[in-house]
């Protein structure tokens, strides 16, 4: 929309307008009374509806690389769970502990942070929690400790990638950063953050674990391979996903972006595993795939990419980048820090989703003034990295501030194992603290 | 064709104070799978099946589905201690004190249609008279013996 067709709605600046729905749709979403995709289809809608922006302008706000490489991702994951591989992965974790308690803690941990940097953080969990209180069932021992280090590590495992945490792809998105440009800047940081979390845990809960030897040969006893359902479908899986990463890595020196890589994977997937049936029984099977798509996240990313066009159309955003600049005096280390430590408080209060996505098009207004500053384009990269990093490392805060936070809580909590929102900040708000006190060395560092 | 014309009248019945233990015997000693729980007048206080105590004694990570698939683990350790605790309980701690009942001249539909609904929970249909006097039971063999004809 130009300047000249910039008109009132109802008497009321567009700017006020948008800036209304933006605060209306995150408060109710905040609220959590209604469903989050509701609240942002009704936000964009309303968006369109009051003239902020045509219904042409809205759909090119809507960043089609994100959604294309969430449904891609998804439709992968719903696919290769089916063939058992990370019930497998776990269990050959915790027998490779030799079933010691703190070594199946850091063992899970770890497929945990390496699955999440890989795939969605819920998925991992939702795979990963049951096999953990199994496990601290035949050990005897409290599955809290391991449930709680598993979500830290998720949340810090989903950092280390483009594709880890729906943040990192939006920002991947809206930028020229590559998978590899992730990999290099912040996988290095992720791991680093992860092993540190380790040393508090280890005092947190490790001193004290303990399990009797017939518990612990109990865990030897699993036998890992049965939890391969499919062995045709875990090599079909696996060498799809190889490719997938391969399209991730080479890709863009092709100029292929990432949600063409993963929907051509998901459909190289789907068209394996239905090759050998019938026209109506891949029909079915396709149906019923295509339902593993996450559609309310999918839907939610739609909608607030709608209402942040709207406001960034109007100038808002670009009003309180101005502001943000003006705060910091335009030092560009303190600009960094201070979204560093802003995103990491945020996220781990509320969603880090539309956080980030209002954030995304602040930043790339302010790019252009360190330029002029002089400051090298390559090092104002680094304010994309200070958003990555409190953005997905702040989920670790509170029991609220990621989804896969919430998952855990819930499989526990219908297994009889309590998780209560203040317990949990008590020890995970001091955990993310460290976390981005690692993250504000790093990038001191390493970049300013 | 109505309950009271295919229902077993005379069915094997178990008191409130039987043990799970001794019940888990009487199933599998008489090759049932459910039972009806009645008191000194027969008037029924609820039913007891296979299913309700196999759910109690299992670890609830897998009978809610969060865990599928258990192949990997060759022996439940857990299983078999909540079973053993169990066991010395009366039977009313896990019955079902809610049962879905029909009365006498109820129609066969009825009965199957009930079954159907509740697969899990219904291995036995008890038939009552209004006051909860338990008059017979039926079982799904009874409804595919009047299907088969």
């Amino acid at each position: 929309m130009d300047e000249t067709s910039i008109h009132t709605i109802f008497g009321f600046s567009p700017l006020w307008v948008a800036t209304s729905i933006l605060i209306l749709t995150y408060a109710v979403i905040i609220a959590e009374r209604f469903n989050r995709a509701i609240v942002a289809l009704l936000g964009a809608a309303a968006v369109i509806g009051t003239g902020v922006l045509t219904q042409d302008q809205a759909i090119q706000g809507i960043d089609f690389n994100t959604i294309g490489l969430l449904t891609g991702m998804m439709i992968l994951v719903g696919i290769t769970k089916e063939c058992g591989i990370f019930q497998f992965l776990a269990i050959k974790a915790a027998k490779a502990a030799k079933g010691s308690p703190w070594g199946i803690l850091v063992m899970l941990s770890i497929v945990t942070a390496v699955l999440s940097a890989f795939l969605d953080n819920v998925t991992t969990v939702l795979l990963v929690a049951p096999v953990t209180l199994l496990i601290a069932d035949e050990l005897k021992i409290n599955p809290y400790p391991l449930l709680f280090a598993e979500i830290n590590a998720s949340n810090t495992g989903g950092t280390a990638t483009l594709i880890g945490d729906p943040p990192n792809i939006m920002i991947g998105s809206a930028t020229s950063l590559t998978f590899n440009d992730f990999v290099i800047h912040l996988t290095p940081v992720a791991i680093v953050a992860f092993s540190a979390t380790l040393i508090p845990l280890w005092f947190m809960y490790g001193k004290t674990m303990f399990a009797s030897p017939e518990a612990r040969a109990r865990i030897m006893a699993f036998n890992e391979y049965e939890a391969i359902r499919d062995v045709e479908l875990l090599k079909h899986c696996l060498l799809v996903f190889s490719l997938v990463i391969l399209g991730f890595v080479f890709g863009h020196s092709w100029h292929i972006e990432p949600a063409t890589i993963a929907l051509g994977g998901a459909a190289l997937l789907l068209l394996v595993v239905t090759f050998s049936l019938d026209n109506e029984q891949a029909g079915h099977k396709v149906h019923a795939l295509f339902g593993q798509v996450e559609w309310i996240t999918i839907f939610f990313f739609c909608g607030l990419f709608i209402i942040v066009t709207g406001v960034e159309h109007t100038g808002l955003l670009q009003s309180v980048a101005d502001w943000t600049l003006s705060l910091t005096a335009g030092n560009f280390m303190v600009t960094t820090l201070a979204i560093l430590w802003v995103s990491a408080i945020f996220s781990s209060i509320v969603d880090n989703i539309p956080f980030v996505a209002t954030m995304i098009p602040m930043i790339k207004s302010m790019l252009p003034v360190f330029q002029q500053a002089g400051i090298p384009l390559e090092q104002t990269e680094t304010l994309w990295w200070a958003l990555a990093l409190g953005a997905c490392l702040g989920g670790n805060g509170t029991l609220v501030g990621a989804s896969a936070n919430l998952i855990v809580a819930g499989i526990a909590e219908r297994n009889g194992v309590p998780f209560r929102f203040l317990p949990f900040l008590k020890m995970a708000f001091p955990l993310m603290i460290l976390q981005i006190l690692i993250s504000t060395l790093y990038i001191w560092m390493r970049y300013l | 064709m109505k309950a009271q014309d295919i229902m077993i009248r005379q069915p094997h019945t178990i008191p409130p104070q039987c043990t799970i233990g001794e019940a888990l015997r009487q199933m599998a000693d008489l090759r049932l799978q459910a039972f009806p729980v009645v008191d000194k007048k027969k008037m029924l206080l609820g039913t007891l099946n296979f299913w309700q105590i196999l759910e109690w004694a299992m670890p609830s990570y897998i009978s809610q589905n969060d865990l599928s698939d258990v192949r990997f683990a060759p022996d439940l350790a857990q299983f078999h201690e909540r079973l053993g605790e169990l066991k010395s309980n009366p039977v009313t701690q896990v019955m079902n004190s809610h049962p879905p009942c029909v009365r006498p001249d109820d129609s066969v539909l009825a009965c199957a249609a009930l079954i159907m609904k509740t697969p899990k929970t219904v291995y036995l249909l008890p038939v009552v008279e209004t006051d909860r006097q338990l008059v017979g039971v039926i079982s799904a063999w009874d409804i595919i013996k009047e299907i088969a004809g």
